[in-house]
C-alpha cells in the first residue's frame, strides 16, 4: 500500500495499520458500550454506585472531608475527584456531586451540602464555586472498614495512585438511594427505598436463603420517593420486584377543599419539576382543556410543597380533580432494575439483589476479620514476647548489659529465649518504667484481650453462621442509627372514576368559526323567539372570521364530525371547551386538527347507533357539493384516530356537503343551492366502503351546487324545512316531494332569486322540534318550526331571521322535540305577529 | 499522543456492503439488532475505560 504523506512528515510509514471500515467500527463500537455499560452509566449491585459517584466519595474520604470535619469548597473536592480518579468534565462531576446532596433527588443524601443546591422547581445549583459540602453521615458508612482490605484496589487513570473496584457498603445501598443511567442498547431505572424496610428484608433473606420475592415484599412494601407522594395499585411494585421491571404509577398528595373550593397539592411524584407542573397546568386552563379552574398558585416555602388551585364557583371539584389527575398529577416510574454483577450487566429481581448485596457483604466482613486477625496475631506475638521478657526480666537485663551493642544485645537475646526478629526489636525499646507491675498486669490484660479478639475472629471466619450473625448485627445497628419513617403511602387502584360520569349530562349548542375557534354553550342560554327576529349574540369573531357551523348535541354524545374534506373526527361533547355566548371560544386545533380551508360540514349525533360495535342497519349517507350520495355502514368507521380518517373519496374541486343517519329503509331528499330538490329510496343507493366515491344523486344544471341531504323518517317528521342564506325559509309536507329515481333533475323545492338567496340547507322536522339559525356575524336565533308556515313547494317561503344587510345565514340544526320538552322555558307564544315581535339583543 | 509510540491506522471499505451492514445495526434505526451486537460481542471489548 502506498503512502500518501507529506514529505516531510515526522510520521514513519511502517507504523501505519490498515483497517477495514467494518472491521474497525465493531471493534471500536463494542470497546465505547463496554466502556459506557461497565465504566460509566450503571451502578454497581455490591455498593450502588456509578464509577463516578465512587471516585467522588472516595475522593473525600482521602481528603478527610468526613462528616465531622467542616465543610470545603465543592469545586475542591471536585478538584480533587477530577485529577486523582475521574478524568472527565468538572461540570459532570460537580453535577453528580450536588444531585447527592438534593434531599429531594436522594432518599438518604450522601452529601451534606451547604449553600444552593437546587430545588423541585428545577433551578440550578450554585456554580461549584459557591456551594461547601463534605459527606454525609450515612456516607461514612459506605467507606466503613475501606482500609482493611475489604475490598480490591485497582490502579486510578495515570497508575499514579490506587482506587477502590467497590466500597464496602454497610447498607445495601443500590435499593435505598436507588439509580438511573442510560448506558448503550441498555438502561436502568431504580426507584429509592425505606432504608429500614430494606435491612429487615435483607435479614430475613439472611435468616431464610431459600426466602421468595413475596416473602422478602413483606418487608419492602415498595418504592419510598425522597418526595414522598403515592404509589397506585400494588401490580406495578409486584412485577418490578418480581421481574425486574414494572411500571409503577405515582400520584401526587392533594387534598380536594370542597367548602373553600380549592384542591392544594402537597406532595408530588419523584423527579417532578414542580415550577414546569404549575406551568402546565396553567397552559392547560388557558387553553381551555382544563376547566372549572379560576386561580392557581405556588404558595411553597421552606416548609414545603404547597401548591393551591382554586375552582370556579360553580365548578365540580371531583371533575377538576380527575382531569388533573388524568393530565398532570400522575406519573409512572418505569423500574428496569438493571445492574452490574461481576462486571457485566443483567436485570435483577429483588431476591437476586438483595443476594448479591449480602455476598458483598460475607467478602467484605470475611476479609475485615482476616485483617483484623492478621493485626490481633502480630500483636499477641509482640506481647508474648513482652511477657517472657517480663517474667525473666534479671536474666534479660543482665544479657543486654553484657552486650557490645545493641545489635549483639539482641542477637544474645534471640539466642536465649527464642524472640523473634520483632519481638527482640520491641524488647529492647522497652522503657524500664515498664518493668513495674502495674505495666506488666496492663500488659497481661491486653494479651488476654487479644487472645479473647483472636478466638472470636477465628471463630467468624471459620463459622458461616458466626459470619452472617455478624453481617446481620451490623445492619441492625445502621437501621437504628439511620431508619426513618416512610414517606411514600400506597393508595389502591379505584381506577379513576371515568371523567364522564363526573360530567352532567347537558344539552349543548357547539358553534365553529372559520378560523376554526371552537366552544359550547348551554342550550337552556337560548330561549325560544318568533321566527322573524335578528336573534342574540351568539359568538364573539375575530376580524375577518366568520360562524361556520352550529350543531346541537349533548355532553355526552359522542360526535362524528364530517369536513369539507371528507374527513372524519371523533369527538365528546365533553371536550369541548364551554364558554359564554359572547366568548369568542378556544382554537379547535387540539380537538380538531383541520386543514386551511378545511370546514366542519356536518356532526353526527351517535348517541344511539352503536359505532363502536359495528352496528350492521345504521348507515352514515353522504352528499357531496357536485351531486354525488355515497352509502357507508357505520361499522366502517370504527377505528376513528385522533388525527381523523377518510370517509368519502372526493374529486378535484369537490366537497363533502351534508351527512345523515340511515337505517337503510329511508327515503333520502337531496337540496340544491338553487331550489331543487329530489326526492329517492336510500335502497337505491347501494352501500359502499369509506373510500369510495359514490354514485349520481341528483342531475345538476349548469352553476348549481347540492346544499344537503335529508332522510325522512314518516314516524317523526312531518315536513320539510328549507332555509335560505337571506334568512328565509319554509315548511311544505313530505307528501308534496314524490319519489323518484335517483339521479334525475327533481323538482322546485323553494323560489330562490333576489330576496330569498340560495339554499342553505334542508331539514326534515316534526311537531314540536325547534331550530337553531346561525348567521355569518354571529347571531343565533332559536325558533320552533312550526312559527315557519307551511307552504306548498316552490313557493318563496316567509322570513325566518332578520340579518342585517351584508349578513347571511351560516348554518342551522334541529332541537329535537325531545331535548325541547326537557326545557322548561320552551313555551313561547307562537300566535305573535312575528314582525312586529322584538329583537332579543 | 507520543510520538514515538503512536500508531495511525488507514480506514479502508473494501466491502461496501458489509461496512453498510454493520452501519446499519450499530447506528441504525433498529434497537433489537444492537443489543444483540452488544450481547454477541460483549467480551470482544479490548480497550475498555472504567
Amino acid at each position: 500500500m502506498s503512502t500518501d504523506l507529506p514529505e516531510n512528515s515526522d510520521i514513519d510509514a511502517a507504523r501505519i495499520e490498515t483497517a477495514r471500515i467494518e472491521d474497525e467500527m465493531e471493534q471500536s463500537y463494542i470497546d465505547y458500550a463496554m466502556s459506557v455499560i461497565a465504566g460509566r452509566a450503571l451502578p454497581d449491585v455490591r455498593d450502588g454506585l456509578k464509577p463516578v459517584h465512587r471516585r467522588i466519595l472516595y475522593a473525600m474520604e482521602e481528603a478527610s472531608v468526613s462528616a465531622g470535619s467542616a465543610h470545603r469548597k465543592s469545586s475542591s473536592i471536585v478538584g480533587e475527584t477530577m485529577g486523582d480518579f475521574h478524568p472527565h468534565g468538572d461540570s459532570a462531576i460537580y453535577d453528580t456531586l450536588a444531585r447527592m446532596a438534593q434531599d429531594f433527588s436522594m432518599r438518604y443524601p450522601l452529601v451534606d451540602g451547604q449553600g444552593n443546591f437546587g430545588s423541585v422547581d428545577g433551578d440550578p445549583p450554585a456554580a461549584m464555586r459557591y456551594t461547601e459540602a463534605r459527606m454525609a453521615p450515612i456516607a461514612e458508612e459506605l467507606l466503613a472498614d475501606i482500609d482493611k482490605d475489604t475490598v480490591d484496589f485497582s490502579a486510578n487513570y495515570d497508575d499514579r495512585l490506587e482506587e477502590p473496584d467497590v466500597l464496602p457498603a454497610a447498607f445495601p445501598n443500590l435499593l435505598v438511594n436507588g439509580s438511573s443511567g442510560i448506558a448503550v442498547g441498555m438502561s436502568t431505572n431504580i426507584p429509592p427505598h425505606n432504608l429500614g424496610e430494606v435491612i429487615d428484608a435483607t435479614v430475613h433473606l439472611i435468616n431464610n436463603p431459600e426466602a421468595t420475592v413475596e416473602e422478602l415484599m413483606e418487608h419492602v412494601k415498595g418504592p419510598d420517593f425522597p418526595t414522598g407522594a403515592n404509589i397506585v395499585g400494588r401490580s406495578g411494585v409486584h412485577s418490578a420486584y418480581k421481574t425486574g421491571r414494572g411500571r409503577v404509577r405515582v400520584r401526587a398528595e392533594f387534598e380536594v377543599n370542597e367548602e373553600d373550593g380549592r384542591i392544594v397539592i402537597t406532595e408530588l411524584p419523584f423527579q417532578e419539576n414542580k415550577a414546569r407542573l404549575v406551568e402546565r397546568i396553567a397552559e392547560d386552563v388557558n387553553d381551555g382543556k382544563l376547566e372549572g379552574i379560576r386561580d392557581l398558585r405556588d404558595e411553597s416555602d421552606r416548609d414545603g410543597i404547597r401548591v393551591v388551585i382554586d375552582l370556579k364557583r360553580d365548578a365540580m371539584a371531583d371533575v377538576v380533580k380527575n382531569q388533573l389527575l388524568e393530565s398532570h398529577l400522575e406519573s409512572t416510574f418505569g423500574v428496569i432494575n438493571l445492574a452490574l454483577v461481576d462486571g457485566a450487566p443483567q436485570v435483577l429481581d429483588l431476591r437476586e439483589t438483595l443476594q448479591h448485596y449480602v455476598d458483598h457483604r460475607r467478602d467484605v466482613v470475611r476479609r475485615r476479620s482476616q485483617y483484623e486477625l492478621d493485626e490481633a496475631e502480630d500483636r499477641a506475638h509482640i506481647l508474648e514476647g513482652r511477657l517472657t521478657a517480663l517474667n525473666n526480666a534479671d536474666d534479660v537485663v543482665e544479657t543486654i548489659q553484657d552486650a557490645d551493642d545493641r545489635d549483639a544485645a539482641k542477637a544474645a537475646l534471640r539466642e536465649q529465649f527464642d524472640f523473634s526478629a520483632d519481638q527482640v526489636n520491641h524488647i529492647v525499646s522497652m522503657q524500664l518504667g515498664s518493668l513495674t507491675s502495674m505495666e506488666a498486669q496492663a500488659i497481661k490484660d491486653e494479651y488476654e484481650e487479644v487472645q479473647n479478639r483472636i478466638d472470636r475472629l477465628t471463630e467468624i471466619l471459620e463459622n458461616e453462621s458466626e459470619l452472617l450473625g455478624v453481617i446481620e448485627a451490623e445492619l441492625l445497628e445502621i437501621k437504628a442509627e439511620y431508619d426513618d419513617e416512610r414517606r411514600t403511602s400506597f393508595i389502591e387502584d379505584t381506577d379513576t372514576v371515568a371523567h364522564e360520569d363526573l360530567i352532567p349530562e347537558e344539552d349543548i349548542v357547539v358553534a365553529m368559526s372559520e378560523d376554526d375557534y371552537i366552544k359550547r354553550m348551554p342550550l337552556s342560554t337560548f330561549s325560544a323567539q318568533n321566527r322573524g327576529g335578528k336573534g342574540i349574540i351568539g359568538t364573539d369573531l375575530k376580524e375577518d372570521d366568520a360562524v361556520s357551523s352550529v350543531f346541537v348535541a349533548n355532553t355526552h354524545d359522542y360526535l362524528l364530525c364530517f369536513t369539507t374534506h371528507g374527513q372524519i373526527y371523533k369527538l365528546r361533547g365533553f371536550q369541548i371547551p364551554e364558554m359564554s355566548r359572547t366568548a369568542r371560544g378556544k382554537s379547535a386545533v387540539n380537538i380538531l386538527d383541520l386543514d386551511d380551508g378545511e370546514e366542519l360540514t356536518a356532526v353526527v349525533n351517535t348517541d344511539d347507533i352503536a359505532v363502536e360495535d359495528g352496528d350492521a342497519d345504521r348507515y352514515l349517507t353522504m352528499v357531496t357539493r357536485n351531486g354525488y350520495i355515497k352509502r357507508t355502514a357505520v361499522g366502517a368507521f370504527q377505528n376513528i384516530h385522533r388525527s381523523g380518517i377518510r370517509a368519502i373519496r372526493l374529486e378535484d374541486d369537490d366537497e363533502l356537503v351534508d351527512v345523515e343517519v340511515t337505517d337503510g329503509d329511508r327515503t333520502l331528499v337531496m337540496t340544491t343551492a338553487d331550489g331543487m330538490s329530489i326526492r329517492f329510496d336510500e335502497s337505491d343507493v347501494r352501500a359502499m366502503g369509506r373510500s369510495a366515491r359514490g354514485v349520481c344523486g341528483i342531475d345538476l344544471q349548469a352553476g348549481d351546487t347540492v346544499a344537503g341531504v335529508a332522510a325522512v323518517d314518516t314516524d317523526r317528521h312531518n315536513w320539510l324545512l328549507t332555509v335560505t342564506k337571506n334568512g328565509y325559509g319554509k315548511r311544505s309536507d313530505i307528501g308534496e316531494y314524490r319519489v323518484q329515481s335517483r339521479n334525475g333533475k327533481g323538482l322546485i323545492d323553494i323560489k330562490t332569486g333576489e330576496r330569498n338567496g340560495s339554499v342553505c340547507a334542508m331539514e326534515t322536522v316534526g311537531p314540536g322540534d325547534h331550530l337553531v339559525v346561525m348567521s355569518r356575524s354571529g347571531q343565533i336565533m332559536r325558533t320552533p318550526v312550526e312559527d315557519i308556515s307551511t307552504v306548498g313547494r316552490n313557493t318563496m317561503g316567509v322570513i325566518v331571521m332578520d340579518l342585517d344587510d351584508a349578513d347571511r345565514v351560516a348554518c342551522l340544526d334541529v332541537i329535537p322535540r325531545e331535548m325541547v320538552t326537557d326545557q322548561s322555558e320552551a313555551d313561547v307564544d307562537i300566535d305573535t305577529d312575528p314582525e312586529t315581535a322584538p329583537a332579543d339583543d | 499522543m507520543d510520538p514515538e509510540n503512536r500508531i495511525l491506522k488507514r480506514i479502508t471499505i473494501e466491502d461496501a456492503a458489509a461496512a453498510d451492514r454493520m452501519f446499519s445495526v450499530l447506528m441504525g434505526d433498529a434497537v433489537e439488532p444492537r443489543k444483540q451486537f452488544i450481547k454477541d460481542h460483549a467480551t470482544d471489548a479490548e480497550w475498555v475505560d472504567i
